[in-house]
């Protein structure tokens, strides 16, 4: 094991005076300029000391990456926009659709209303059970919304 | 480094959702747990895209501001908490997923170890590093350090983590 200076970094069996120290840690990284890496390169081909200890970082570093990465992905946060923006296309859809239905609802009632060919009888009696399939279907609607709001259960996965 | 900056055909949460494996390691080693972290990435990505207008391209790639929000959420996180403390096989347990914990080699587990063994400065800036590969002048930025220092700091992390490594396994 070879034994490091704690305050410096350096390998204190080193013989040069002036060791490479943290500077090794910037020569794995690709962080020194040209000219520091040079003399870190130079130091090491003088320094066995120093070699070894710059193969045990680089062994270390490697280590850490692998290690590390295989435990943490980017998938449960994406999943979170996915599922987001999938809402917002489903609610826009469904805005779209009704929005549609009831715009169209609403012109041929106006149109079945003021077309003068049909009598009043005739108009209450084919308009009375579509009045009642609309008021069903609103009064199915406002308790599916308010059960939406309300079901503790609502985001439980089975 | 472009990819990593705010563009019109992108929206920011998908870039910033790109960036959460990396941001909930970061997290998970200052917080010392998996699940806590996550959700302390989550609320970063929430806080982040509720004030888009914070980040400012000029001033640096997406990526390392948003490591930098996840790191300030971190530490709220940890100045709450009463009893930070915690032994260090608990901490390393915690930052492994049950299946993990069945399947984990014992290198692997003897580096969990290790790094749990370590200060949280020195396990962030590895994990900046040695798993976000950030380059200096984006690890100075997450930790708003001067960039000559993070040479300094990380060249003391890895020496840290060796010795731990070596004191668990000798051989």
């Amino acid at each position: 094991m070879i034994q490091t200076d704690p305050a410096s970094g350096k390998a204190p069996n080193c013989p040069h005076e002036t060791c490479i120290g943290e500077q090794l840690s910037g020569y794995l990284d690709g962080e020194l300029t040209q000219a520091a890496r040079q003399r870190v390169e130079l130091r090491m081909a003088e320094c066995a000391q120093c070699r070894r200890l710059h193969d045990e970082l680089s062994a270390l570093r490697t280590q850490l990456g692998d290690g590390i990465g295989r435990e943490f992905g980017n998938d449960r946060f994406r999943e979170h926009f996915e599922s987001t923006s999938n809402r917002t296309l489903a609610t826009l859809g469904w805005v779209a659709i009704i929005g549609g239905f009831v715009a169209l609802g609403v012109l041929i009632v106006a149109g079945f209303v003021t077309d003068d060919s049909v009598s009043v009888g005739m108009k209450w009696l084919i308009g009375l059970p579509y009045a009642g399939f609309g008021l069903l279907f609103v009064a199915v609607l406002r308790r599916r919304l308010r059960e939406s709001r309300t079901d503790k259960y609502n985001d439980v996965e089975i | 480094m472009d990819s990593q900056k705010t563009t019109a055909t992108r929206p920011l949460g998908e870039q910033l959702a790109d960036f959460g494996g990396g941001a909930h390691a970061l997290a998970t080693q200052i917080l010392g747990n998996r699940e806590e972290a996550a959700d302390a990435v989550q609320d970063a990505i929430v806080r982040a895209l509720q004030q888009p207008e914070s980040y400012d391209a000029r001033r640096g790639a997406l990526r390392p501001w948003f490591f930098g929000v996840v790191r300030n959420r971190c530490l709220d996180l940890l100045r709450r908490r009463r009893d930070t403390g915690g032994d260090v096989d608990t901490l390393a347990a915690e930052q492994r997923s049950p299946e993990e914990h069945a399947v984990a080699s014992d290198g692997a587990n003897r580096l969990r170890r290790a790094l749990a063994a370590l200060a949280p400065h020195q396990r962030e800036i590895l994990i900046l590093r040695d798993f976000n590969d950030l380059d200096y002048a984006e690890i100075a930025t997450v930790l708003n350090l001067p960039k000559g220092t993070v040479m300094s700091r990380l060249h003391r992390a890895r020496l840290a983590l060796r010795k731990e490594m070596i004191r668990r396994d000798p051989d």
